[in-house]
């Protein structure tokens, strides 16, 4: 009977532990880079979403790319209508884990580094993604760093020759969201 | 071919101007632009629920003029962003707004009129380059 009732016990503490264990936004800041000597390029997205189950370690984005905003209104027209066809392919996403997720403690304050894997989904075209990332936890919240390079060419994104030298073949991504438990 | 000289000239000076003014173009604006389509909060999450592919053709890159209750209001980078009731668990509408101070006075609880770009649906429908 009474180890009955630690097993109850034990079982209820579990059920908590689980139910915590989704963080999410809505706000997530996703950005690209583009260096070449005769241009430099940068576009923003601060509405990417994220879920991360820490249960599990699988890690969802997802962003829609006329969300990102250029400095220049004729750039964005061209990576919306040539580049991206953001018509056809409205949403670029990533479905993944963090492989190493039970390093991640969010009861405790503090940064650590995590290996992400898994597919980006880019222009209709479905590539394997590796990346570092930072995750920091700063009062229960899961402040998640990560910059890597994707290759223009792997994507089936043509470049005309004629900007071919403006815009840089390789172009670097950041992405940085704070999760956020989801109730 | 002296003759031809001045007007090759200015054909060459206005095709460069021409070409700056079209790589400087300013973006277009929705503060006090008229609105495309007027839609509540509700309905414009019914229509993405229902068809998603059939609410993209009808509102993307549209100004949709949308008035709601503030659910929220996120801190950014840069700029900053609100998001808006739309009888929904789950699902609101994100409103971004380019200045980081375009939100000053604005608490959730609050009635507010919007208009912006709508650049499709994640969990949010997401609406940029917004003004109240």
């Amino acid at each position: 009977m009474k180890y009955s009732i630690y097993i109850l016990i034990l079982l209820l503490s579990h059920v908590t532990m689980v139910s915590g264990q989704k963080y999410f936004t809505k706000t997530g800041h996703v950005s690209f880079y583009s260096d070449t000597p005769l241009e430099k390029i940068e576009a923003q997205n601060k509405s990417s979403n994220c879920v991360l189950d820490l249960a599990t370690g699988k890690l969802e984005f997802a962003v829609l790319i006329k969300g990102f905003q250029f400095e220049k209104a004729l750039m964005q027209e061209h990576f919306n209508e040539n580049y991206l066809e953001s018509n056809k392919f409205p949403k670029a996403t990533f479905k993944g884990q963090i492989d190493n997720y039970t390093k991640i403690d969010v009861t405790k304050n503090g940064k650590s580094t995590v290996k992400v894997s898994g597919d980006l989904t880019l222009h209709g075209v479905t590539k394997k993604l590796n990346t570092d990332a930072v995750v920091e936890i700063k009062a229960g919240k899961i402040d998640a760093d990560a910059t890597f390079n994707i290759l223009v060419a792997d994507y089936n994104i043509s470049i005309p020759s004629l900007v071919k030298d403006q815009i840089a073949k390789s172009v670097k991504v950041k992405v940085d969201a704070t999760l956020e438990v989801l109730k | 071919m002296k003759k031809f000289l001045p007007y090759v000239l200015v054909l060459i000076v206005v095709s460069g101007a021409v070409g700056y003014f079209m790589y400087n173009k300013p973006h277009n604006e929705t503060k006090g632009a008229t609105s495309d389509v007027i839609i509540s909060p509700a309905d414009l999450l019914k229509a993405y629920e229902t068809d998603e592919a059939a609410a993209d053709l009808a509102y993307l890159d549209k100004i949709l003029e949308v008035e709601g209750i503030v659910k929220s209001i996120y801190v950014l980078d840069q700029g900053s962003s609100l998001s808006l009731d739309a009888g929904s668990e789950m699902s609101a509408i994100t409103c971004e707004f380019e200045a980081a101070d375009a939100l000053a006075g604005v608490k959730p609880g609050d009635k507010v009129k919007i208009k912006g770009f709508c650049t499709g649906k994640l969990m949010d429908i997401v609406l940029v380059r917004c003004s109240l």
